[in-house]
């Protein structure tokens, strides 16, 4: 009797485990909703963080669910090392970090230069029009050809420094592709407007 | 800037003397800031192709300046071209070891490409930097590092780490 009555708990028992196990199996999906909406409520103090762009295309990046799950466990452990070290708290959300520009110094040099859009740009860009043909033509010269394979941005920087500036020139043609085409945009952004009187305006 | 057209064999003879592509096309450091300005101006209008262009072709010309290519692995960042955005954000870096932008920058890069212990230090290394927490860059890794490490615990705390997962969408 009391065997059965044992038999019959541990039965119970194990049934009410596999419950819970099956409660506690989820899809893919449902994972990777969960990963992003925890990662939404934790970020969202960042201002202009990209939780889709970052964290979505991160869990997209590592596809499988167990490998998002030791992405989990690598990530706790290298963040919280840090966060430990420097004795980051929730204080760190009043930090003047709102005020980030990401392009750098680029962003504080163009507010300390706002006087520079006052010229027109009328001369900039026909001056730039006539270098974009210049460069077409050196582009185009006979020896071009063979040298058009671009290089990497990395390589770009590496073969400037202590290399011929002629050589470096010319064995870079992207850099001219680069150059030109940043003057097409220019041109392309800098349309005539007569009837306002100005020479150009910026294209809304 | 040179109000006379530049004619290519001036161009040519100005290769062998000058030090820049810049001088080289006659093109004044008043150009370059003007066309820096407007890169600026497009990317906060919103016009991040164009910025990118113009950044580009700024790269192109004073691949020295490490500001032009933070500026344009920030553009990438934004665009999240990830993968393309980290060896821009290394050249900045390779030229300024320093950079702060630079590096909290590839650092949201690196996290975007679930890369971790990467992404950690460079936001450590950006935190490190700026210990009376002046720069608002750094104070952005300062940011990041408290969300990610908020994030990823209470992944943890909900069990999602231990989680079964069924194949089934």
């Amino acid at each position: 009797m009391l065997g059965f009555v044992e038999k019959a708990v541990k039965g119970a028992t194990k049934a009410v485990s596999d419950t819970v196990k099956g409660a506690a199996k989820v899809t893919s999906k449902v994972f990777s909703s969960k990963v992003f909406n925890i990662a939404t409520t934790a970020m969202c103090f960042i201002p202009g963080f990209n939780v889709a762009g970052g964290i979505g295309k991160a869990v997209a990046v590592l596809g499988k669910a167990q490998a998002v799950q030791n992405w989990i466990k690598t990530g706790l452990s290298a963040f919280k090392a840090i966060k430990d070290g420097q004795g980051l708290t929730d204080s760190v959300k009043s930090l003047i970090g709102g005020q980030f520009q990401p392009l750098g110094a680029l962003s504080k040099f163009a507010s300390a230069n706002a006087p520079l859009f006052a010229p027109n740009p009328t001369k900039l860009v026909e001056e730039l029009q006539g270098k974009a043909q210049l460069l077409k033509q050196i582009q185009n010269l006979p020896n071009q050809s063979e040298l058009m394979k671009g290089l990497s941005p990395i390589g770009l920087v590496g073969n400037f420094e202590g290399q011929n500036f002629v050589k470096s020139i010319m064995s870079a043609p992207r850099r001219i592709q680069s150059t030109i085409e940043m003057m097409q945009e220019l041109q392309k952004n800098l349309t005539p407007a007569p009837m306002f009187g100005s020479d150009y305006i910026v294209r809304a | 800037m040179n109000s006379n057209q530049l004619s290519i064999d001036s161009f040519l003879k100005n290769l062998q003397t000058k030090h820049s592509l810049t001088e080289a096309l006659e093109l004044t450091t008043a150009d370059e800031n003007l066309i820096a300005a407007f890169a600026v101006k497009f990317f906060k209008d919103g016009k991040l192709e164009s910025s990118l262009k113009l950044l580009q072709g700024l790269t192109a010309l004073c691949p020295e300046k490490s500001q032009y290519w933070t500026a344009l692995g920030a553009v990438l960042t934004r665009l999240e071209r990830y993968e393309q955005a980290i060896p821009v954000l290394s050249a900045a870096l390779r030229i300024s070891t320093n950079n702060i932008a630079a590096l909290v920058n590839r650092g949201e890069c690196y996290i975007a490409i679930a890369e971790n212990e990467k992404a950690a230090a460079d936001l450590h290394r950006a935190i490190d930097l700026d210990p009376r927490k002046q720069d608002e860059a750094s104070n952005r890794a300062r940011q990041i590092v408290f969300g990610m490490s908020t994030f990823f615990k209470k992944c943890i705390d909900e069990g999602l780490d231990t989680l079964e997962i069924s194949d089934s969408h």
